[in-house]
C-alpha cells in the first residue's frame, strides 16, 4: 500500500512543480499537430512582406511581429495606428468605411509614393476624432475568443442595475454579433481579428478581405500593387490563427507579501469591478482551451472611462469615452499602457482612470504610500 | 449622408456587385438548386435612399466597406416580423438583406431589421 500512495505523492508533487509555459510559448495540453500548427504559424508570424509579396500599397508594419515582437513574437509593440471616425448630429457612429475608414495607414509602398505623392493615407474631412492605438500583446487571446458570449452577457449591467456604479455593456459588430477584440470590443472573433489585421496592418489581401479597399474613398492608381489577391491563401491564414490561438498567457509572478496584500486591495478599491480577475472559457474542440480559466482581468466590456480619455466611436453602441476593460495578464511586460499608450507606467494609468473607474481611481490615490506600493507591486506581477 | 452615397454611386455598378458578392454570407449557398435568392448580406444601415436603395456597412475586423444595395417594387421590408416602409429604417439598423438577381444585378428581395441577440449563429 506504501508504494503507490508514495507514487501518487510524487506525481502530486512534480504536478506542482510544473512550469507554465514561457512567454511567448504555446499552451499545454496541445496535442501533436496542434504544437505543429502552432510553429508553423509563429514561421508566417514574423515573415516580413514585400510589395512582391503582398505588402501595401497602403501599410502600418511589414508583418505581424513587426509590431508584436516585445519581447517576443505576440508581444506588445513601439508602433501606434490611427483610426478615424464620425459622430454624426443623430448620434450615429459612421467609421468613415467609403473613405478608408477606420484604420488610416501611416505608411505607403514606395510605388504608391511615387505615383500620387502621399507618405500615408489622408484622415478625410468627414472624420469628427481621431485616435491613436498602440499595439497590444496577443497572449493568451484564445483563451479570450473561448469565453462564451453568455459569460459577456451574464458580466454587463447596461442600466447599472445593480447601483455600484459600473455599468458594462457589451458592443456589437456591424452584423450584430457581439464583440470582443479590440480597444472598443468590436471584432467578436479571433479568427477574423488575426485574418483581417493582415489587409489593414500589412495591406496583404486574404481570402476575406480579398480588396485592397481605397485611399480615403479613391481607388488605388494601376500598377502599384504587384501581387495577385487574395496575397496570402487559407493554409498561411490559418497557420497564423494556430500560433495567436494558442499562445499561453503570460504566468503571474510568484506573488510576496506586498503582492499579495495588493491584490486584496485591488478587489477591495473596487478595481475587479472591470478587471474581472478570471473568466471561464466553453466547451470546444480544444482540449487545452476549453473549460479553463484565464486570469485575464478584463470583463471584455465597455465602460465609461470619463471624457479625458474620450477619442473616437466605433460601432453601434461604443462612445468616444467608451473603451473595452484592457485584460491585465501580461501587464509587466508593456512598456506603454492606455490604449493610446500615453501613460508611461502602471501608476501613471491608473491615475488616468475616469468615468465609472473613477471611484476606484480616487480611493487609490486615498492609499497610504505603503497600500498603493503594495497594490502596484500586485499589477506588477502579473 | 446621401452625398457619400452619390460618391459611392458614381462607382462602376461593377464594383458594387463584386462587394456585394464578396461580403455576402455564403450561408444560401445550400439553397435548393435554381433558388433566385442567390445570398444574404447582414450590415448596419448607413443611409437610405427611399425607393432606390439602402447604403450598408458591412466586412470582415476592421475591413470595413460600404455596400449600395438597390431596392425595387418587390422589395419587402420588415421589423419584428411587421412590413415597414424602406424609409422607416434609421443609420445604425442592423439588418438582414436577402438578395435576388434582378434585370440589372443584384437587388434586395428582402431587408429584415434585426434585434441585438439575433445576430447571426446566436449567442456561442
Amino acid at each position: 500500500m506504501r508504494a503507490p500512495a508514495l507514487g501518487a505523492l510524487c506525481v502530486l508533487l512534480l504536478a506542482a512543480c510544473e512550469k507554465p509555459p514561457e512567454l511567448g510559448e504555446p499552451l499545454d495540453g496541445l496535442t501533436e499537430d496542434q504544437r505543429a500548427r502552432f510553429d508553423e504559424g509563429r514561421t508566417v508570424f514574423d515573415s516580413v512582406f514585400t510589395p512582391e509579396t503582398g505588402l501595401g500599397p497602403l501599410f502600418n508594419a511589414e508583418g505581424c511581429a513587426a509590431c508584436h515582437s516585445a519581447p517576443v513574437s505576440g508581444g506588445a509593440g513601439a508602433i501606434s495606428e490611427v483610426h478615424a471616425s464620425a459622430l454624426l448630429p443623430s448620434g450615429f457612429c459612421d467609421p468613415l468605411a467609403d473613405r478608408g475608414g477606420p484604420v488610416f495607414q501611416q505608411r505607403v509602398t514606395p510605388a504608391l509614393r511615387d505615383a500620387l505623392g502621399i507618405d500615408r493615407e489622408p484622415i478625410p474631412p468627414a472624420a469628427t476624432d481621431s485616435a491613436l492605438r498602440t499595439t497590444p500583446d496577443v497572449f493568451g487571446f484564445g483563451l479570450l475568443d473561448a469565453v462564451p458570449d453568455s459569460a459577456l452577457l451574464a458580466l454587463a449591467d447596461p442600466d447599472d442595475a445593480d447601483g455600484d456604479g459600473i455599468s458594462g455593456r457589451v458592443n456589437r459588430f456591424f452584423d450584430g454579433r457581439i464583440g470582443r477584440f479590440g480597444r472598443k470590443a468590436l471584432v467578436p472573433t479571433l479568427a477574423e481579428f488575426n485574418e483581417g489585421a493582415f489587409q489593414i496592418e500589412s495591406g496583404v489581401t486574404v481570402p476575406n478581405v480579398p480588396d485592397e479597399g481605397t485611399i480615403a474613398g479613391d481607388p488605388f492608381p494601376d500598377g502599384v500593387d504587384p501581387a495577385p489577391e487574395p496575397e496570402l491563401g487559407e493554409e498561411e491564414v490559418a497557420r497564423v490563427d494556430a500560433f495567436v490561438r494558442f499562445l499561453a498567457p503570460p504566468a503571474p509572478a510568484k506573488l510576496g507579501r506586498d503582492g499579495r496584500r495588493g491584490e486584496r486591495l485591488f478587489g477591495e478599491i473596487g478595481c475587479a469591478g472591470c478587471h474581472v480577475p478570471s473568466l471561464r472559457t466553453g466547451d470546444g474542440p480544444v482540449e487545452a482551451l476549453a473549460n479553463r480559466e484565464v486570469a485575464a482581468y478584463t470583463d471584455l466590456l465597455l465602460h465609461d472611462m470619463g471624457e479625458e480619455l474620450a477619442d473616437i466611436c466605433l460601432g453601434s453602441v461604443a462612445g468616444p469615452a467608451e473603451f473595452r476593460t484592457e485584460p491585465l495578464m501580461g501587464l509587466r511586460h508593456m512598456e506603454r499602457f492606455l490604449h493610446d499608450g500615453r501613460a508611461t507606467t502602471i501608476e501613471e494609468a491608473t491615475l488616468l482612470h475616469g468615468g465609472e473607474a473613477r471611484a476606484s481611481r480616487d480611493a487609490f490615490e486615498a492609499l497610504s504610500p505603503e497600500d498603493r506600493s503594495a497594490l502596484l507591486a500586485f499589477l506588477g506581477s502579473l | 449622408m446621401i452625398g457619400a452615397r452619390r460618391r459611392l454611386g458614381a462607382r462602376p455598378p461593377t464594383l458594387l456587385i463584386l462587394l456585394a458578392a464578396a461580403f455576402a454570407v455564403p450561408e444560401a449557398r445550400a439553397a435548393p438548386p435554381g433558388h433566385q435568392e442567390a445570398d444574404t448580406l447582414r450590415g448596419t444601415v448607413r443611409a437610405v435612399e427611399e425607393g432606390a436603395g439602402v447604403e450598408v456597412i458591412t466586412g470582415f475586423h476592421l475591413a470595413l466597406r460600404v455596400v449600395y444595395v438597390r431596392v425595387d417594387g418587390e422589395t419587402r421590408v420588415t421589423a419584428a416580423d411587421r412590413p415597414v416602409a424602406l424609409a422607416e429604417l434609421e443609420p445604425g439598423q442592423v439588418v438582414r438583406i436577402r438578395l435576388r438577381e434582378g434585370v440589372e444585378g443584384p437587388v434586395a428581395a428582402t431587408i429584415e431589421a434585426v434585434r441585438p441577440g439575433d445576430a447571426p449563429g446566436g449567442l456561442r
